[in-house]
């Protein structure tokens, strides 16, 4: 087994571990940004492991799960809880029925391309990215998930790189939290090196997403946990904090 | 730093304390990386969107 083949599997433990830790602070604090990335990163852990499970054997429901949250509901997720962080406005609401909706129309198609993949194109040992394309049939021949990926990649993209990095400008221009200022810096590059990584694959280029997922799992990880860990002014500070901004607030 | 209540004593303003930057390095490196990040998501955004409006040819 080559080595691009082993990283789903870390890439899986680290993500088990980080949903764990942030569901178990949503179980606490009751925000509703933690349960969005709770979900999001439970729905990348899920593809991660789908991945090395596709290394190793084929099944076509676990190729779904890969599709269906690797390829595109897990950006848009991380991003809603990013978006739930920043604006707690009443529209942030509306948003999430959209995401809702959108990924209810994007799970029917998808169960309805089921049928119709040439799993005669399997090929163990290989990548599931480089060639799900091939086991996929083209959208005029009935995989419209395919024209859904898109929407869900560029919003979550925007939602969590763009959070992530005015969340860093702010603390860095107030000259406060400077661990928070990394931890979003972590954050961004984490979430960018999947974003590239998919875009590679969405232009055929797949044996780089693996790795770019295990970059993003360990920097994002890597990013909260930078976060959360208590600054000394943090407990001299005011009783009314300033508005949280960070990804781990 | 304060002000009076409605009783007319005088209750201290919540402070946040600012800290200092941790180097100078810190305060060269952090604008340059975010605006080389900012670069990055903006470039990865328009591929995006030009595949999605098949603008950009796609496996």
């Amino acid at each position: 087994m080559s080595l691009n083949l082993v990283l789903p599997f870390f890439s899986s433990a680290i993500m088990l571990v980080f949903t764990v830790i942030v569901f178990r602070r949503y179980l606490k604090r009751r925000a509703l940004h933690f349960l969005f990335w709770g979900i999001g990163l439970a729905m990348f852990g899920a593809a991660s492991f789908a991945e090395a499970y596709l290394a190793l054997t084929w099944n076509p429901w676990v190729f779904f799960v890969w599709y269906l949250f690797g390829a595109a509901l897990t950006a848009g997720w991380i991003g809603q809880g990013t978006v739930y962080l920043l604006f707690r406005k009443r529209w942030v609401h509306a948003l999430t029925a959209i995401l809702v909706l959108g990924s209810l129309i994007t799970t029917a198609l998808m169960v309805q391309v089921m049928p119709k993949l040439n799993t005669s194109h399997f090929t163990p040992m290989q990548p599931i990215s480089e060639q799900y394309h091939t086991i996929m049939p083209p959208v005029q021949d009935g995989a419209t998930v395919r024209l859904t990926t898109p929407f869900f990649n560029i919003y979550g993209l925007i939602t969590l790189v763009g959070g992530a990095l005015w969340s860093a400008y702010l603390f860095w221009r107030k000259r406060v939290l400077p661990n928070r200022v990394i931890a979003n810096v972590l954050i961004a590059t984490g979430a960018l090196s999947i974003g590239f990584a998919s875009t590679l694959t969405r232009l055929g280029y797949g044996s780089l997403l693996y790795l770019g997922e295990l970059i993003a799992a360990a920097l994002m990880f890597a990013g909260f946990m930078l976060a959360a860990r208590p600054q000394p002014q943090e407990t001299a500070a005011s009783p009314a904090p300033a508005r949280q901004t960070s990804l781990n607030a | 730093m304060s002000r009076p209540n409605s009783q007319g004593s005088t209750v201290p303003r919540p402070v946040r304390k600012k800290t200092r930057s941790p180097s100078r390095l810190y305060d060269a490196v952090i604008p340059v990386l975010l605006i080389i990040l900012a670069a990055i998501t903006v470039i990865v955004t328009f591929v995006a969107v030009g595949i999605l409006l098949g603008l950009v040819p796609y496996r």
